[in-house]
C-alpha cells in the first residue's frame, strides 16, 4: 500500500517535469539541467523545502497523524475513483484557471492586482443578478458598450481639439451602447439568461478590473493597498446586495432554468470556455506582437514607450480584460455550479487563484495545469476526509486533509518559483522620465 | 564685578529654560506639520468612504442620515436619552485594541516594503496559545498573565517565521504564503481548541484562570489596552529612534539605496516578519484573556478573532502605517464596527455595509498624491474659461 | 507662517472643513435626537441570532419564524439582532435589554451561554431565553454555581440526538431497499451539540439494521453484497467535518465522495451546506435523468423538504420556532419565572416531552403537514420580494413530495414510526454523546 502511495506520488512529480518541459517557451534549447536547479537559488530552495518539511511534520505530530495509514486511504481514494475525481477537479479548476489566466496577463503587463477575491464575491451576485433581471443585463450590456465606446472614440479623436473630442465621445458612447445592448439580447435570446449573467458577471470583474489599472496607472495608487480594497469592499457588499437585493439575508437561489447544465454530472461546459482562454492567452502572449508588447511593458516599459506605445492605455486595456475573467469565474460559481448564492460562497478562491499565478510563473498554459493540478489535490483530499471507517483511526483526519492543498501550494511555490521571476516592472507605475 | 557675574549668571540659566521651551515647540509644531497632510487625507477618504455609503443606502431605499447617526451609537453617542454612553465607548476601545495590534503588523511590513497579510493566522495561534497557558497552567496572578502574554506573542512570532524563511532564502512572495499559512492555522487551531485545548465543553478552551486574566475596567475593556499602547509606542521607537528601525525603514523607501549603505536586507526583513508576529499574537491574545468575551475562552469556530487580522490592514492604511496612527485609525474603526449593530438593530441596514465603506476608505487612501491632485483638480476647475 | 505655502493650505483646507462639518453634525444630530419622544410602551420580544444570522434556511431562520408567530399570535413586537461574531452576543444582549419595551430576550445557539447568564444577572427584571443554551450548568465568578438557575433565564434544550437516531433508521432502511452500502453525513464545524447528531444518526442506523435483520431474517441474509447490510458496522455511515458552516464548495466536495460510494441518503448537518449538497444531487439527477431520489439528502433543523422536491426523503426538525413562541407565551400569560423555578431553569423539547403536564415536543421527522407550512413561508417571501423563491408552485412541490414518499415502500415508514414510538415511550434509549470520551466510546463502536 505504502508502496503504491510512493510510486504515485513519484509518477505525478514527474508528469509535472515533463509538462513543464514540453510549456518550455523560453526559446533556448533545454540544458541539460533544468534552469531552476541552477546554483545559488538552489540553497535557497532547499532551506525553503526543510522548513516546510519541518512545519508539516509539526501539523502532523500535532494532529496525532503520524501514521501510514494515511497514504493508505489516499491511494485508495485516487486509484478506485479518478474519473470522478477529475470530472469534479474540473469544476474547481474553472473559475481558478479563468481568472488566474486573467491575472497572468495583467501582472506581464506589469499590473499586479490582487483584488480577485473581491471580483469574484461581486460577479457571483452581480452576474446572478443579470441572469434573473433583463433590465439589468440589458443595461449593463448597454452600459459598458457605451464606455469602451466612448473611450476607443476619444483614442481616434486624439489628436483633434477638444470640442471634437467631445463630440467623438459622445457619438462613440452611444454607437457603442447601442452595439452593447443588441450583443447582450442576442445573448439572451441565444443562449439563455445564463449566459448572459456570465456575462455580466464577466463586465462587473471588467469594471473592478478598469477602476483599479486606472487607479494603479494615473494616479499612481499603491496596487496591493487598491487590491486589499477591493477584497474588503466586495466582502461587506456581498452580504449587502443579498440582503437589499432580495430581502434575505445569507441565501440567495437561482431558477434551475438559468443554471449552465452540465455534462456527464459534474462537467461543465464553461470548463471548456476556460481552457480556451488559456490556449488563446498562450497564443497571444507568445505569438503576437501584441503579446510581446505587453511582455516589455511588464519588463522593460521604457524600451516599449521609445518604440511608441502608450504603456499607459495598455496596461488598463490588459488589466482590465484580465478582471473581466476573473469576474466570469465569479459568475460561473453561483450559475454554472450551484445555483446559489451563499453568503461566504467561494473565500478564499481569489487568493488561491493568485497562487496559482505564481506557481505557474504567469504562463497561462501553465496556469490551467497548475489550477486543474490544485483542485485535484482539494477534491482529493476531501474524498480521503470521507473515506469509511478513517475517523476512528484518525480522529484529526479531517482538518489535516483539509489544510493539504495549501501545504502543496506553499511546497509546489517554495520549488518550482524563480523559474520565471516576475516581471521587472510588476507593481511599480511607469513614469515617464 | 560680583553683580555683573550674578547677573550673567542669571541670563545663562534663563537662556537655558528658554532653549527647552523653544525646543519643546519646534518639536511640536514639526509634528504637527509632518501629520497635517497625512491627516488631511485620512479625513478626506474617510468622506469619500461615507459618500459612497450613502449613496448605497439611498440606492436601496434607506436614509443614509439617520443611518449614520445610528452608527455613531457605536462611539457611545446619543443611545437614548443618555448623550454619552460609558459603555458603548469602552465597547469601542475594547475592539479597537486587536485592530491597533494587527494594523502593526501590516504597518511594519508596510515599511519594510512587505506585504505581509499574515495577521489572520498569526492572531488564531497567538490567541490559542495564550488559551493554552492560561487555562491550563497553574501560576500565580501577575506572572500568570505575563507568560501568557509573551507566550502568546512567542507563537505569533513563530508563525510569521515560515513566511520570512521562504522569502528571504527561497524569494517566495510573502502574499502568497501568508494566505497558505492563514488557511492552515484556520484548520488547525479548531484541531487544537477541540482536541486537546477543550475545557468542560469542547467547543471551546477552558476558561482561563482569574490569575491569567487582565483586570477588567469596564464593558469587555480590561487594562490589556494599556499593554497595546505600550506596544505602539515600543513600535515607534524601534522604528524611528533605533538603528535597526532606521534600516528597516530605508529597505522599504530605497532599497538600492540600502544595498549601498551596505545595510543587511534579510536581517531587516527578518524583523519586520518578527515584530509584525509578536503584535499579531498580542492581538490574539488580548481576545482571550484580554477581554471576558464567552466566559474568558476562546470558541473552535474562532468567531471572536476572526477577520481581525484583515481588518487590521484598513487601520494601517487610514493610520499611514504608523503604530501611532494606528491607535486613532483602530478608535474610528472600531467605533464604526461596533456601530454597524445599531444601523440594523434601528434601520434594518445590513451591518455588511460598514465593511464595504471601509473598503472605500481603503482604495481611496491608495492613491499616494491624494490631496495634489484635488488641489490640481480645484486649480482645473478655477482655469476653465468663463 | 510656514504653513502658508501652497502645499500647506489644501491640506489645511481640508482639516477645517473637516472640523467644521464635524461640529455642525455633531450638534445637527443632537437637536434631532435629544427631542423627547412618547412612544406607547409596547411588548416586545428581542431575539439575538447565532453568527451567520438569517437565511441558514435553518436554525437562525427558525427562531425567527417563531418570534413572527408570536407576533402574530400574541400581539407582540419583534426587533432581531443578528450577531456577525461571537464578539457582538453581549453587546446585541445588552442593547436588547436595555430597551424598556423588550420584555423577553431570546438567545438563540449554545454559544451565548455565557453571555446570556452575565446579561440576565445585569437586568433581572427582563426576561431571558436560551435555545440550546446550558446556562443552568456553568459557574460565573460572583453570580452563579454550576446546577444553578438564575430566576429570569431559561434554557431550552432539543433532543437531536433522538431526532437524528429517526432520519438515521430511516436512511439506512432506505439502504437496505435500494441495495446500497452507505448513507453519509455531512458535518459543519465539529463541536459538542454535532456530536449529539452524529451519534443519534449513526445509532439509529444501527438499530434499524438490527430491526431488519430480526423482522426480515431470511430478506438481510439473502441481501446483495452491496447492501449496507453487509457493510461492516464501523463503515456503515460515511461522514465528515467540513470545518465550515458557509462555504458550500466544501458541502459538494464533501457530498460528491459520499455517492459516489453510493450512500442512498447524506444527512445534512450544517444548515447551508445542504444546498451543496443538493448541488451533487441534482447534478447526478441530470447525468441519469432522475425525478425523483435516490439518491436522498436528509435536511435539518427547518424543514428542507421544499428546496428540491422529490430529493429530499425527509428533514429531522428542530422547533426552534415552537421554542421562541412557547417561551413568548409563557412570558405574556405571567407564567415564565414560574416555570424556570419549576424546571430548575431548563427545559428539553424533543420526543413526547411534557411541559406542565401539556404534550411539548420539539423534535420531528418532517411530515407532509409541515411541508406546507414552510412552504407559506417561501410564498410570503415571494411576495414580499417579487422575485422566486420557490422551484414551483406549493402545489407541484405538495405533490411532488407525496409522490417521492409513496415510492418507498411503506415497511419503511412504519419501521421508523415504530422507533419513534419507542423513544416516546422509554423503551430504547438513544445514547446522548455530548462529551470528547462519549463520542470516542460510540464511536469506536459505531464508526
Amino acid at each position: 500500500m505504502i508502496l503504491e502511495g510512493i510510486t504515485f506520488a513519484l509518477a505525478i512529480f514527474a508528469l509535472g517535469l515533463s509538462l513543464m518541459a514540453l510549456l518550455d517557451t523560453s526559446g533556448t534549447k533545454t540544458p541539460k539541467v533544468p534552469a531552476w536547479l541552477h546554483g545559488e537559488k538552489i540553497r535557497g530552495r532547499i532551506i525553503g523545502i526543510v522548513a516546510i518539511v519541518a512545519f508539516v511534520l509539526y501539523l502532523m505530530w500535532a494532529h496525532d497523524l503520524l501514521r501510514v495509514e494515511l497514504f493508505e486511504y489516499t491511494a485508495r481514494a485516487l486509484t478506485e475513483n479518478w474519473t470522478s475525481l477529475i470530472l469534479a477537479a474540473s469544476l474547481l479548476a474553472t473559475p481558478l484557471t479563468l481568472a488566474a489566466v486573467g491575472e497572468c496577463l495583467s501582472e506581464r503587463a506589469g499590473l499586479f492586482n490582487i483584488g480577485l477575491e473581491g471580483i469574484f464575491f461581486l460577479s457571483v451576485v452581480i452576474g446572478v443578478r443579470g441572469a434573473e433581471n433583463q433590465v439589468v443585463g440589458l443595461g449593463a450590456g448597454a452600459g459598458a458598450g457605451a464606455v469602451i465606446g466612448a473611450l476607443v472614440a476619444l483614442a481616434v479623436a486624439e489628436k483633434l481639439g477638444r470640442f471634437a473630442k467631445l463630440v467623438a465621445a459622445f457619438v462613440g458612447g452611444l454607437a457603442g451602447g447601442l452595439i452593447g445592448y443588441f450583443i447582450m439580447s442576442i445573448v439572451i435570446a441565444g443562449l439563455g439568461g445564463g449566459a448572459a449573467g456570465l456575462l455580466v458577471g464577466a463586465l462587473t470583474g471588467a469594471l473592478i478590473g478598469f477602476i483599479f489599472s486606472v487607479m494603479a496607472v494615473y494616479l499612481r495608487a499603491n496596487q496591493l493597498v487598491l487590491g486589499m480594497g477591493i477584497n474588503i469592499f466586495a466582502t461587506g457588499m456581498l452580504a449587502f446586495l443579498l440582503m437589499t437585493i432580495w430581502g434575505f439575508p445569507g441565501i440567495h437561489s437561482v431558477r434551475p432554468v438559468l443554471h449552465i447544465p452540465k455534462l456527464l454530472g459534474y462537467l461543465t461546459p464553461v470548463f471548456f470556455v476556460a481552457v480556451i482562454v488559456a490556449i488563446v492567452a498562450h497564443i497571444i502572449l507568445h505569438k503576437t506582437l501584441f503579446g510581446l508588447r505587453i511582455r516589455a511593458a511588464g519588463e522593460k516599459p521604457e524600451a516599449v514607450d521609445v518604440a511608441g506605445v502608450r504603456i499607459d492605455r495598455m496596461r488598463v486595456l490588459v488589466c482590465t480584460a484580465g478582471a473581466a475573467l476573473a469576474g466570469l469565474g465569479g459568475a460561473f460559481f453561483s450559475l454554472g455550479w450551484f445555483g446559489e448564492i451563499v453568503k461566504e460562497m467561494a473565500v478564499g478562491m481569489g487568493f488561491i487563484a493568485l497562487a496559482v499565478v505564481v506557481v505557474a510563473g504567469l504562463e497561462p498554459l501553465l496556469a490551467l495545469v497548475v489550477a486543474f493540478v490544485f483542485g485535484f489535490v482539494r477534491v482529493l483530499a476531501d474524498w480521503v476526509a470521507t473515506s469509511a471507517g478513517i475517523s476512528s483511526i484518525l480522529p484529526g483526519a479531517f482538518y489535516l486533509m483539509h489544510m493539504v492543498p495549501f501545504i502543496v501550494t506553499l511546497l509546489v511555490v517554495t520549488i518550482f518559483i524563480g523559474r520565471r521571476p516576475f516581471p521587472k516592472a510588476l507593481g511599480k507605475p511607469y513614469i515617464r522620465e | 564685578m560680583i553683580t555683573c557675574i550674578e547677573r550673567n549668571a542669571n541670563t545663562e540659566i534663563s537662556a537655558g529654560e528658554d532653549e527647552v521651551v523653544v525646543k519643546l515647540f519646534g518639536i511640536i509644531r514639526e509634528h504637527l506639520r509632518t501629520l497635517k497632510r497625512p491627516l488631511a487625507e485620512s479625513l478626506f477618504a474617510l468622506f469619500i468612504g461615507l459618500l459612497i455609503g450613502a449613496t448605497l443606502m439611498l440606492v436601496f431605499g434607506h436614509n443614509p442620515i439617520t443611518g449614520y447617526i445610528s452608527m455613531l451609537k457605536g462611539f457611545g453617542l446619543f443611545i437614548r436619552e443618555v448623550s454619552f454612553n460609558q459603555t458603548e465607548f469602552l465597547e469601542a476601545l475594547a475592539y479597537s485594541v486587536p485592530l491597533t495590534l494587527t494594523a502593526i503588523t501590516f504597518a511594519v511590513g508596510m515599511r519594510a516594503g512587505i506585504f505581509n497579510i499574515g495577521a489572520e493566522g498569526q492572531v488564531y495561534m497567538g490567541a490559542v496559545a495564550a488559551a493554552w497557558i492560561g487555562g491550563h497552567l497553574v501560576l500565580p496572578t501577575g506572572i500568570h498573565v505575563l507568560v501568557a502574554t509573551a507566550f502568546a506573542m512567542l507563537v505569533g512570532a513563530l508563525w510569521a517565521l515560515l513566511p520570512a524563511i521562504l522569502k528571504i532564502f527561497a524569494g517566495v512572495h510573502e502574499v502568497i504564503s501568508s494566505i497558505m499559512l492563514n488557511w492552515i492555522a484556520f484548520f488547525h487551531v479548531p484541531y487544537l481548541i477541540i482536541h486537546h485545548f477543550a475545557g468542560a465543553y469542547a467547543e471551546r478552551t477552558a476558561a482561563v484562570l482569574p490569575t491569567a486574566r487582565y483586570p477588567v475596567i469596564g464593558a469587555s475593556l480590561t487594562a490589556v489596552i494599556f499593554v497595546a499602547i505600550a506596544a505602539c509606542v515600543v513600535v515607534y521607537f524601534l522604528l524611528w529612534r533605533t538603528r535597526a528601525g532606521y534600516e528597516l525603514r530605508l529597505v522599504g523607501d530605497n532599497p538600492d539605496a540600502a544595498r549601498y549603505a551596505g545595510v543587511n536586507i534579510r536581517r531587516a526583513i527578518l524583523i519586520s516578519f518578527i515584530i509584525g508576529g509578536l503584535a499579531a499574537g498580542l492581538a490574539g491574545a488580548s481576545q482571550v484573556i484580554g477581554r471576558p468575551l464567552l466566559g474568558w475562552t476562546l470558541p473552535a469556530t474562532l468567531g471572536t478573532v476572526f477577520g481581525l487580522g484583515f481588518s487590521g490592514i484598513g487601520v494601517a492604511v487610514v493610520g499611514r502605517n504608523h503604530p501611532i496612527g494606528g491607535i486613532f485609525a483602530a478608535l474610528l474603526f472600531a467605533g464604526m464596527l461596533n456601530g454597524a449593530k445599531f444601523m440594523e438593530y434601528d434601520y434594518g441596514i445590513p451591518s455588511d455595509l460598514v465593511v464595504a465603506i471601509q473598503g472605500v476608505i481603503i482604495l481611496a487612501l491608495a492613491v499616494p498624491t491624494l490631496l495634489p491632485m484635488i488641489r490640481k483638480g480645484v486649480k482645473k476647475i478655477g482655469r476653465r474659461p468663463k | 507662517m510656514k504653513f502658508l505655502n501652497s502645499k500647506g493650505i489644501a491640506s489645511t483646507t481640508v482639516i477645517i472643513v473637516a472640523i467644521i462639518v464635524i461640529i455642525a453634525a455633531v450638534a445637527g444630530v443632537y437637536i434631532v435626537v435629544m427631542k423627547p419622544t412618547t412612544a406607547a410602551p409596547a411588548f416586545k420580544i428581542a431575539v439575538v441570532s447565532d453568527i451567520g444570522g438569517r437565511g441558514d434556511l435553518s436554525f437562525n431562520d427558525m427562531a425567527f419564524k417563531g418570534g413572527e408567530e408570536a407576533e402574530r399570535d400574541f400581539n407582540v413586537q419583534m426587533v432581531e439582532l443578528i450577531s456577525q461574531t461571537e464578539s457582538d452576543y453581549l453587546p446585541n444582549l445588552r442593547t436588547a435589554a436595555s430597551d424598556p419595551d423588550v420584555q423577553l430576550i431570546v438567545g438563540v445557539g449554545f454559544l451565548l451561554t455565557q453571555d446570556l447568564v452575565t446579561a440576565a444577572h445585569e437586568f433581572p427584571d427582563k426576561n431571558f431565553m436560551g435555545i440550546d443554551t446550558y446556562t443552568k450548568w456553568i459557574a460565573a465568578e460572583g453570580i452563579k454555581e454550576v446546577g444553578e438557575a438564575l430566576p429570569n433565564l431559561m434554557d431550552i434544550v432539543y433532543e437531536e440526538h433522538k431526532g437524528s437516531a429517526l432520519v438515521g433508521a430511516l436512511g439506512a432502511l432506505l439502504a437496505t431497499h435500494y441495495n446500497k452500502p452507505h448513507i453519509g453525513g455531512v458535518f459543519g464545524i465539529e463541536i459538542p451539540t454535532l456530536w449529539k447528531f452524529e451519534i443519534g444518526y449513526k445509532w439509529g442506523a444501527d438499530w434499524a439494521i438490527s430491526w431488519y435483520e430480526n423482522n426480515y431474517p431470511d430478506n438481510s441474509a439473502a441481501e446483495p453484497a452491496t447492501s449496507i447490510v453487509k457493510t461492516p458496522i464501523k463503515e456503515r455511515v460515511l461522514y465528515t467535518y467540513t470545518g465550515t458552516f458557509s462555504d458550500i464548495t466544501k458541502g459538494y466536495t464533501a457530498a460528491l465522495p459520499m455517492y459516489e460510494e453510493n450512500a442512498v441518503a447524506v444527512y445534512n448537518i450544517a444548515g447551508p451546506l445542504g444546498l451543496g449538497i443538493n448541488s451533487v444531487v441534482r447534478d447526478i439527477a441530470r447525468r441519469d435523468g432522475l425525478e425523483q431520489g435516490p439518491p436522498f439528502w436528509i435536511g435539518v433543523d427547518a424543514n428542507q423538504d421544499w428546496i428540491n422536491p422529490g430529493f429530499v426523503i425527509a428533514s429531522m426538525m428542530k422547533r426552534v420556532d415552537r421554542g421562541v413562541y412557547y417561551t413568548t407565551k409563557w412570558v405574556k400569560d405571567n407564567t415564565f419565572r414560574y416555570l424556570v423555578e419549576n424546571y430548575g431553569g431548563q427545559i428539553t423539547l424533543g420526543i413526547g416531552t411534557e411541559v406542565s403536564g401539556t404534550l411539548t415536543e420539539g423534535i420531528s421527522i418532517s411530515t407532509l403537514a409541515d411541508l406546507s407550512e414552510f412552504v407559506q413561508m417561501g410564498v410570503k417571501a415571494e411576495e414580499l420580494t417579487g422575485e422566486p423563491v420557490l422551484l414551483g408552485s406549493p402545489e407541484w412541490i405538495s405533490t411532488k413530495v407525496s409522490t417521492m414518499r409513496d415510492a418507498q415502500p411503506s415497511w419503511i415508514w412504519n419501521a421508523v414510526a415504530e422507533l419513534e414510538g419507542k423513544i416516546r415511550s422509554g423503551e430504547v434509549l438513544v445514547p446522548l454523546a455530548d462529551t470528547a470520551d462519549t463520542v470516542a466510546y460510540w464511536r469506536n463502536i459505531l464508526g
